[in-house]
């Protein structure tokens, strides 16, 4: 990159070739007031605020000091009386349109707009105040999120991480002028429209224009705790920042700084765990007597399990735990099983396939040519942002999508091709051609992936989608075996928030003679539980997880459990300590 | 040195503005040595006397024809005047209506609230009637002061008055200049 130098209100400075006139200031520290710009979108100059006068032969030129580049020799002013006097009116024109009345907006103390009128101590303004021309409606039909455009400046920020970003491209703009505003596909409500629920747009939102529901005035930035943390429903491990208040949750934000996700998060993890998941708490220790599980003492819980493990054969014991828990927690539990002589311990989300690569890079998406999709969906379900770093790659025309999949998957609409598995000689074909091939499959397809990887040898790369949270984890504390439940007669589940398990698994886990499970939650395991060991949720985690990438992740705790939650690794701690 | 007075009146507002006033305790009875509140819709005298006041407070944005009439007659009677609150600085709540008729808005309320049963909307020309706008008080009359602020807090309508009884016209920042 050339080093070029300009004259920023009468000082040189540097910048790099390539650099905005915005991207230059920042870096010298030269303060430019933004509105619509926003670190890692692309900038298209909407709110006029970060105007500046390039000096030229006659008069200064205005322009958007976002969307200019900078050259070498520029002479720029950024603070003239002229300038001011322009953004002011900028503002005015904003807030005088539509409904900028903050009194009872939830985004008042965290507006962008309101930081930069008081900024520009805007006391009144000068046009008159009018709601839009074309009194528009207040979209509340998306269960997430509400959306007023009475309150949307049209900054197109959610425009364009929902294109450019999530590469769902959903949202949009219809009209002109003052009649144009934010619509979804071709202009449904929110909640009927192809919108995945991704909530990136709320997160940009510089005003109240999208906000989300539950947390709407429940707390100004300035009045919550912020935890940084990774997000702990799927195998992406996406980086994510903890909201709470008083040691209650209040949501979930992507975390900018994070790889692999860069901000991003699917419903699953910004959405679903403060929304979606309703079953009781597990909150207290319980002893199943007389066919009823009944509150018990930490004490005579441990000793009830204690007593069960010290006094079964260890061939009859059996393991099961779900890859929710901590590396650290999952390596605990291997050593414990160990100790005991227990072989009969694997994965609630069955046997893990040991691929041969031991890691990729994500970011590497962004650089191939063809990917090849199978088995996985990546629309629904787990690793929506996979789906989302492919489709955002989609836009680029010589960039191609094949989906090897016998069922219609979310994706098909962004794919070249959809190919039956019997039909995967052609996407090997397709890979042979492609410069850049990336293959994204999961535990399903390792057959075909298999072959695959004997033809394609180096010329591919293979990215392996595990089936559950910390599979990696879980392969490192060799926790990758099956667990045959028709084998154990005494079962010990560390659960963590599992929920989903197979009625097979459930009515088999009925039979034996004694289940005990630490959990966070009651359901489903208050059927089959003889022992209820209560557990944290991922919000009062701490530790390390490996992401499917094989990094290591931070995982957080921002709130403290219910008082009589324990950790997983303290309750492992204090029966082994029971059993000797 | 003869006080300084001040008269307030209010327009299209609930009485917000006028509470913050009040809230201002112990800085009022400091003002009340140095000012005179001549008239207020909170005091015995409802209209500032026509010999004119230094300071004019309104509260409120102008909706109806006897708001204006208010507004207009505040302006005549005094030197300085001082919109206090969003409503009188920037619409506030009032803008609500500003896309609907004032037929629309009067049907809403006089007949179709869902607690009304037969309702009539009232006409006598004792009653003031809506203008098809509400506005800001500074579309009405020349404003020399606009402190917005829903309401504006005690402090900073004790700040605005000082900085007048100093002879200076406040430049709200900082904690003075909040919209909520």
């Amino acid at each position: 990159m050339a080093e070029i130098t300009l004259t920023i209100n009468d000082k040189e400075v540097k910048g790099e070739d390539g650099d905005t006139i915005l991207n230059v200031c920042q870096k010298n520290d030269i303060d430019v007031p933004t509105l619509c710009h926003f670190d890692g979108i692309p900038d298209m100059g909407s709110c006029r605020i970060c105007i500046v006068e390039i000096e030229g032969s006659g008069r200064p030129r205005i322009s958007t000091s976002c969307t200019t580049p900078a050259t070498d020799g520029m002479i720029i002013q950024t603070d003239t009386e002229k300038l001011r006097g322009m953004r002011r009116n900028v503002l005015e024109f904003l807030l005088s349109e539509g409904n900028h009345h903050c009194m009872y907006c939830a985004a008042s103390g965290d507006c962008e707009l309101q930081d930069l009128a008081y900024r520009f101590g805007i006391d009144y303004i000068k046009m008159p105040v009018t709601p839009s021309e074309e009194s528009t409606h207040v979209d509340s039909s998306q269960r997430y999120l509400v959306a007023d455009p009475n309150r949307c400046i049209l900054c197109y920020r959610c425009v364009r991480v929902c294109n450019d970003m999530a590469g769902n491209q959903v949202l949009g703009i219809s009209n002109r002028g003052s009649k144009a505003q934010i619509i979804s596909d071709m202009g449904e409500n929110r909640g009927e429209s192809g919108c995945v629920s991704c909530g990136t747009c709320v997160q940009v939102c510089p005003t109240g224009a999208i906000l989300d529901r539950r947390s709407a005035y429940m707390g100004r930035k300035t009045e919550v705790d912020t935890t940084k943390s990774t997000c702990l429903f799927c195998s992406v491990g996406c980086g994510n920042e903890i909201i709470s208040r008083d040691n209650y949750l209040i949501r979930i934000e992507g975390d900018w700084d994070a790889e692999p996700n860069k901000g991003l998060l699917c419903v699953l993890g910004r959405f679903s765990p403060l929304y979606d998941e309703c079953r009781a708490r597990a909150n207290k220790p319980m002893i199943r007597k007389d066919d009823q599980l009944q509150k018990a003492t930490w004490n005579e819980a441990l000793n009830a399990v204690a007593e069960k493990l010290k006094f079964t054969d260890k061939d009859k014991i059996g393991g099961l735990v779900s890859t929710h828990a901590t590396t650290e927690t999952l390596k605990l539990f291997a050593k414990y099983s160990d100790d005991m002589g227990a072989k009969n311990v694997g994965c609630i989300e069955g046997p893990i396939s040991d691929p041969p690569e031991k890691g990729f890079d994500l970011s590497d998406l962004n650089d191939a040519d063809l990917y090849v999709v199978v088995g996985e969906d990546l629309s629904e379900g787990l690793h929506q942002v996979v789906g989302f770093l492919i489709k955002r790659n989609l836009i680029e025309r010589d960039k191609r999508l094949v989906i090897v999949n016998d069922e219609e998957t979310g994706l098909i609409e962004f794919a070249d091709k959809h190919l039956k598995i019997s039909e995967l000689d052609k996407a090997i074909e397709l890979c042979k051609d492609a410069e850049n091939p990336i293959v994204v499959y999961n535990d399903e397809a390792i057959n075909q992936v298999d072959k695959m990887r004997e033809e394609l040898a180096d010329n591919a790369k293979f990215f392996w989608m595990p089936p559950g949270i910390n599979s990696r984890g879980a392969l490192a504390a060799g926790l990758d075996g099956e667990f045959d439940p028709d084998k154990a007669s005494c079962v010990y589940v560390m659960a963590c928030e599992a929920g989903d398990i197979s009625e097979e698994l459930l009515s088999k886990l009925k039979k034996a003679d004694f289940v005990a499970v630490q959990t966070s939650y009651m359901e489903p395991w208050d059927e089959v539980a003889d022992v209820i060991l209560p557990t944290t949720i991922w919000a009062e985690r701490e530790g390390t997880v490996i992401n499917m990438e094989g990094q290591e992740l931070k995982v957080n705790k921002a709130v403290d459990p219910p008082k009589e939650v324990k950790a997983e690794a303290d309750i492992l701690n204090a029966l082994a300590e029971k059993i000797g | 040195m003869p006080k300084v007075t001040v008269a307030t009146d209010w327009l299209d507002v609930c009485a917000g503005c006028h509470m913050s006033l009040l809230d201002m305790d112990e800085h009022l009875i400091e003002l009340l040595s140095k000012i005179e509140i001549t008239s207020s819709p909170i005091t015995d005298l409802k209209e500032p006397p026509e010999e004119g006041v230094d300071v004019g407070i309104l509260t409120g944005a102008v909706s109806d024809t006897h708001q204006r009439r208010v507004a207009r007659r505040m302006r005549e009677r005094c030197k300085i005047l001082v919109a206090i609150g969003d409503c009188a600085a920037m619409n506030g709540i009032p803008t609500m209506r500003n896309d609907l008729t004032p037929d629309d808005v009067l049907t809403r309320g006089y007949v179709e609230t869902e607690s009304t049963v037969d309702g009539k909307i009232p006409k006598s020309r004792e009653i003031a009637r809506l203008l098809p706008q509400s506005m800001p008080v500074h579309e009405v009359v020349k404003v020399d002061v606009n402190l917005p602020g829903c309401p504006p807090s005690a402090e900073s309508i004790y700040f605005v008055l000082k900085e007048l009884l100093e002879g200076r016209i406040p430049t709200l920042s900082g904690e003075y200049l909040k919209y909520d």
